[in-house]
């Protein structure tokens, strides 16, 4: 009863809970919070020292690998599921607490999490209870694609085939939706981190010098393309060298990236490939009528849907503001469950 | 001014002609253009002109635009402002086989209940802290009222006779009760000036004590009934004044910051001080 009288002193939220950055989507008030999914934990001296929420977001992003003994800074979810159950839930609590910090009530808001569509029971159970440990009064899960859809503006609502390619921090969700349900859909463990893990390999391998996975990310956003260029646009990146210890700089260009990422490029477009083979063949007339829209993070790496649109054959559309279409369709999601009812999405 | 000058152009800007002449510029057919960007000729043509009634929802139709304007090498925004400058209707979000008929307004119910309960509660708690007394300021007006409620219950005898039987003639049924009622209200007015006559409590109040305070500091004075003058966090710089029955205990939270006077005579608190905290009595006859 009192959670409920609480619930009415708080606003509503959508949260893509995603690997790389947290976003949360506030009923009419749009995109409140976009924070990477970061915590820097503290631990006091001795063996069984307490251990303390030093930082989070953003200002725990720069301590990333730059951190003291007695500091971790770490990403509790791996892959677009959780990795570290506690320290998602106090990050989530926190986020929470940040949208509602100028309420006088403590926040008990209803709340629709995105997962992967290809997580099992178990890590939408460690979501949920995660989500309500952190305060929530309701949680309802939604697949990502199917947010990412709704966000995009997609006409979901329509017996007509709509292909989404969602490209997250770690994970690749690729579905076809009509009549507000999901036809088909897959989740393929590649993402933006595997995409900086395939830069730092190739430069540890042709350079013999180790980068960050902050210095790989800004690589990727910099000169990071899917696709061959006929510009030639050049970075200049400090490493520690492997051979001598002592950081180096040297130069990578936009071809040497092109390559570093074809393994992880093969298996986003086998994954579309073989959702196109999946597909009904009515479904499939329309997505080769209408094309495929991409959303997520990875759908700003230069010429990804030049890429796509040559494997497959098909129009590809980069989604308005593709980076928050999860947490926006989440929060219509919101607004649709209170005029239509639970059942018009396959909600869990 | 210029700002609104291109915004006018770009609401008048065709991008579909726009998309023709750069076509025809570059030596494309529609059929070379609809191969390049993967797209049917029937869509291109639509794009080109204009026909919206053939175009898919917003969403397709703006990512074919940039891709058309990226094959062309042409601006893209003024091509996206003339398109947004059109209505279109919004996708389907939720299909109508799934639909079901009628809002519910029961959450909204229960809002507007919840908000009224909450608001009850809240008259509640502000009523009871009113009748508490925390405040000495409240304390010393309810003093003042039994002090003048006094003199106002001879006034009827004071007040000019007048206008006495003016009121009791309107109030025929009841003449006594209306001679001790009403006259209240009427000469209300004359009882101001009443406070000049009997100043003594104001200029010469028995056990008083005064705090001022330098910083912030939580006051905590209760006199001989128990009753609790002060339990305050009191602010810098302020003044505070209370009376009652000695003796009286004090706790101060930061007794270095507070000067306090007993009837006007100043109290050494010094010995008293533990840190920075303060807990002593003031007797009747002083500390």
């Amino acid at each position: 009863m009192f959670n409920s009288l609480r619930g009415l002193f708080s606003t509503d939220l959508s949260i893509d809970l995603g690997t790389a950055n947290t976003l949360i989507y506030a009923r009419n008030q749009g995109i409140v919070l976009d924070e990477p999914s970061v915590v820097a934990i503290r631990q006091d001296r001795g063996n069984n020292g307490a251990k303390s929420i030093s930082a989070v977001g953003a200002e725990a992003k720069l301590m990333l690998g730059r951190t003291p003994g007695n500091i971790t800074a770490i990403r509790p979810l791996k892959d677009g599921v959780i990795a570290d159950f506690d320290v998602t839930e106090k990050m989530l609590q926190h986020f929470i607490h940040k949208v509602h910090e100028t309420k006088f009530f403590r926040p008990s808001p209803r709340v629709v999490v995105c997962v992967p569509c290809g997580s099992t029971k178990v890590e939408r159970r460690a979501i949920r209870e995660s989500a309500l440990g952190a305060g929530a009064r309701e949680v309802y899960l939604i697949d990502e694609p199917m947010a990412a859809a709704i966000g995009a503006g997609m006409p979901v609502g329509e017996a007509k085939g709509s292909m989404v390619l969602d490209i997250g921090g770690g994970t690749t969700e690729v579905a076809i939706i009509s009549l507000n349900g999901i036809v088909y859909s897959d989740s393929v463990r590649i993402g933006g981190d595997h995409l900086d893990e395939a830069i730092i390999s190739y430069v540890r391998r042709n350079y013999g010098s180790l980068i960050g996975e902050s210095t790989a990310e800004r690589i990727k956003l910099e000169i990071g393309t899917a696709f061959p260029a006929n510009e030639v646009k050049e970075l200049e990146v400090k490493g520690r060298n492997l051979a001598e210890g002592i950081p180096r700089s040297f130069t990578l260009n936009n071809n040497e990236i092109l390559e570093a990422l074809q393994e992880p490029l093969s298996g986003i477009v086998s994954a579309v490939k073989n959702a196109l083979e999946q597909t009904p063949p009515e479904l499939g007339a329309d997505v080769a009528e209408r094309g495929m829209v991409l959303t997520g993070g990875g759908a700003m790496l230069t010429d990804l849907d030049k890429l796509l649109s040559e494997e497959t054959g098909l129009p590809v559309i980069i989604a308005e503001d593709p980076l928050t279409c999860v947490a926006r369709g989440g929060g219509t999601v919101l607004e649709m469950i209170d005029e239509h009812g639970i059942d018009v999405f396959d909600l869990e | 001014m210029s700002d609104d000058n291109n915004i006018e152009q770009q609401a008048a800007f065709s991008f579909g002609k726009r998309f023709s002449t750069a076509r025809g510029a570059l030596n494309l057919s529609r059929e070379d253009v609809a191969r390049e960007l993967k797209l049917g000729i029937d869509i291109i043509i639509a794009l080109e002109e204009e026909d919206y009634e053939h175009l898919a929802v917003p969403i397709y139709v703006t990512g074919y635009i940039r891709n058309y304007a990226r094959l062309l090498k042409i601006p893209v925004e003024p091509l996206l402002a003339a398109y947004n400058q059109i209505q279109v209707e919004s996708p389907t979000i939720v299909a109508s086989a799934i639909r079901k008929p009628g809002p519910s307004y029961s959450r909204l119910l229960i809002r507007i209940a919840s908000v009224l309960i909450v608001l009850v509660l809240f008259a509640g708690i502000i009523s009871w802290f009113q009748s508490q007394n925390f405040e000495p300021s409240t304390w010393f007006s309810s003093q003042d009222d039994v002090e003048s409620a006094a003199p106002e219950l001879v006034l009827p005898e004071l007040a000019e006779p007048d206008k006495l039987p003016s009121i009791t003639e309107q109030a025929e049924p009841v003449p006594e009760l209306v001679v001790e009622t009403e006259p209240k209200a009427d000469v209300e007015p004359e009882t101001k000036p009443k406070p000049e006559v009997i100043p003594e409590p104001v200029e010469a109040p028995k056990n008083e004590i005064v705090l001022n305070l330098s910083s912030d500091s939580w006051v905590d004075i209760q006199d001989s009934s128990g009753k609790r003058l002060i339990y305050d966090l009191l602010r810098a710089g302020k003044e505070k004044r209370v009376i009652g029955n000695p003796p009286f205990k004090v706790f101060l939270g930061n007794a270095k910051g507070v000067r306090i006077e007993y009837n006007g005579e100043l109290i050494d608190i010094e010995k008293h001080i533990r840190g920075n905290l303060a807990r002593f009595s003031i007797e009747a006859a002083g500390e």
